[in-house]
């Protein structure tokens, strides 16, 4: 299989994603198109919590057991640390391999931009409180973010497009910009090398 | 033009399955004008906006910005971030927003800092 490799700007990542929402204002007739429809653009295989595009057809709507693979692994107080992260992603992408035959992990779309995906929860939706300046990923706040409510007796329930800002949830207070997400990406490729290889149609 | 000829060579190629964002349908209406004018945007937005956000205060959920649970007719899409922002108004909560609109929002709001 040919490698392409598309050449992009390094402000590619953080454009795409707002250049594919304008596409809701840009278009003057039919229904306004989001991030459905990006699928080895914007949206990637093996993501965290969503299945993979043809596999089920459907990419956007969480899979509860896909959450709980994660938000069961929280350590006893109930956080979920970077190295969990890494060790997650590598996880989804051995799944992905061996269930999606039409698995698409590439250069960017699959290093760089799925990867990101798992990177943004962990220092991006991590709360950044004054006890965690480096941001605090706890199962609370996992949970708000993802639409996951929890009842009287411990039961989870998804509510889809049900998604909020937890409480005293602080933002990063420095950026996390493309130089920081790339170390990042390098740090988990060092401790597991197969998320730096390429496969189409594994 | 490098950037037109690769566009053409990928939507026409029998990529379109595993891309089909670059199909050219879904390609219509973007060019490089707009991606331009998008980077200046936010650009005279981080400029302005910068000095405005208080980073040791947590995020508002009060008031104007406390949660609403999207309604029937309400668009929500596969991202977390942004479906929290439009249920708790940071965002058009109808889901349907504009450039201008999410920038302030993500910038501002809470989640990312956006660097040209």
């Amino acid at each position: 299989m040919p490698t392409i490799y598309l050449e992009m700007p390094s402000v590619f990542w953080v454009c795409l994603y707002i250049s594919t929402i304008s596409h809701a204002v840009l278009t003057p007739i039919g229904d306004p198109r989001g991030l459905q429809g990006s699928h080895n653009w914007i949206e990637s295989d093996s993501s965290l919590t969503r299945d993979d595009l043809y596999v089920t057809g459907n990419a956007w709507k969480m899979n509860m057991t896909l959450f709980r693979d994660i938000y069961d692994r929280a350590d006893e107080d109930g956080v979920i640390s970077m190295d969990l992260m890494a060790d997650q992603a590598a996880r989804r992408w051995a799944y992905s391999v061996a269930h999606n035959p039409n698995f698409y992990y590439g250069p960017v779309t699959g290093m760089v931009s799925r990867n990101a995906g798992y990177l943004f929860l962990q220092n991006l939706l991590s709360n950044h409180s004054a006890e965690h300046p480096n941001g605090l990923l706890t199962q609370d706040v996992f949970k708000k973010f993802f639409a996951v409510y929890e009842d009287a007796n411990g039961n989870l329930e998804y509510r889809e497009g049900h998604e909020t800002i937890p409480e005293n949830w602080y933002r990063r207070p420095i950026e996390y910009g493309l130089l920081s997400l790339n170390l990042d990406i390098v740090s988990w490729v060092l401790k597991h090398p197969e998320l730096g290889r390429y496969v189409m149609y594994s | 033009m490098k950037f037109w000829s690769t566009l053409f060579v990928l939507s026409s190629s029998g990529l379109a399955g595993a891309f089909p964002a670059l199909s050219a349908s879904n390609l219509e209406g973007l060019t490089a004008e707009k991606v331009q004018s998008a980077l200046e945007t936010v650009a005279k937005y981080q400029n302005e906006k910068r000095l405005v956000v208080d980073i040791t205060k947590p995020v508002q959920i009060t008031g104007k910005y406390a949660f609403q649970a999207p309604g029937k007719s309400d668009q929500r899409g596969p991202c977390p971030g942004l479906n929290s922002l439009a249920n708790h108004g940071y965002i058009s909560h109808t889901g349907i927003t504009s450039f201008t609109e999410v920038v302030t929002a993500i910038n501002q709001g809470e989640m990312a800092h956006f660097s040209p």
